[in-house]
């Protein structure tokens, strides 16, 4: 592999980590919402 | 506002800058500005287990919940950050040194910094269940674990390591890649702040309807 696939594999993996994080919290969101819903009923 | 919209925009001009006006090194080539990303996640990391290290020890003195849930919060969106040092450090490292890996003291005391936040994290779930001892053993680790920190920053002086140290080097950066280098790190800072602060939120939330429940 050249420099620049290795470059491209660093910045890929740091997009990849940030969106997976954030659809995480968005799913932790979702579920902390619904247990409150719940919890109102 | 949404935050999220700034922080994408700061990301997206740091990007711009690293990609665009940073200049190209000449012996290592575009795979070097792996380099801004990798030392801005490196320095955010640090703040972020700085922060667990300060509310571990107020919840200790305190006795405080609020300090627990930042401690928490601080070491989950830290860890994530060091994920990101230890994947972009061997991928910069392969073409240049010629190997992923090399056990070399800064390499080495990072891998056992996040070694201990990988058990902090999986026995979040089991602290969990023992809601009375889970903060003050939580705090406990998340003091311990800061204690590798300086040993990360100064291995490569106290024991002579492989891993170059440019920041501090006179003749290593130019002052183009220094402002790339800051406006990089200004912009993690910032992620690191929004993605906190998320996290706090949904841990204040969380704990909460704990309680109700019980």
């Amino acid at each position: 592999m050249n420099t620049l696939a290795y470059f491209m594999l660093g910045y890929a993996f740091f997009l990849i980590v940030l969106f997976a994080y954030l659809y995480r919290l968005d799913k932790k969101q979702q579920e902390i919402k619904q247990l409150l819903q719940e919890l109102k009923k | 506002m949404k935050l999220w919209l700034p922080i994408s925009i700061l990301l997206s001009i740091a990007f711009a800058t690293i990609f665009l006006y940073a200049p190209m090194e000449k012996t290592q080539g575009v795979v070097q500005k792996i380099f801004y990303i990798h030392v801005s996640s490196a320095l955010t990391m640090y703040v972020g287990f700085f922060i667990a290290f300060v509310s571990s020890i107020l919840y200790l003195v305190k006795r405080e919940n609020k300090y627990h849930w930042r401690s928490n919060s601080a070491i989950e969106v830290g860890y994530l950050f060091c994920c990101i040092v230890l994947v972009t450090g061997p991928t910069w490292a392969k073409p240049i040194w010629g190997d992923y890996w090399t056990w070399e003291p800064r390499l080495t005391s990072t891998f056992i910094l996040w070694l201990i936040f990988t058990g902090y994290l999986l026995f979040q779930g089991y602290l969990k269940e023992n809601q009375k001892k889970a903060p003050v053993i939580s705090s406990i680790i998340a003091i311990i674990a800061f204690l590798d920190v300086p040993l990360i920053h100064f291995s490569v002086r106290l024991w002579r390591g492989v891993h170059p140290t440019v920041i501090r080097n006179k003749d290593g950066l130019t002052s183009s890649m220094t402002v790339t280098l800051v406006l990089t790190l200004v912009s993690m800072l910032c992620l690191f702040a929004y993605l906190f602060r998320h996290r706090l939120f949904l841990e204040k939330l969380e704990q909460q309807i704990l309680e109700r429940q019980s």
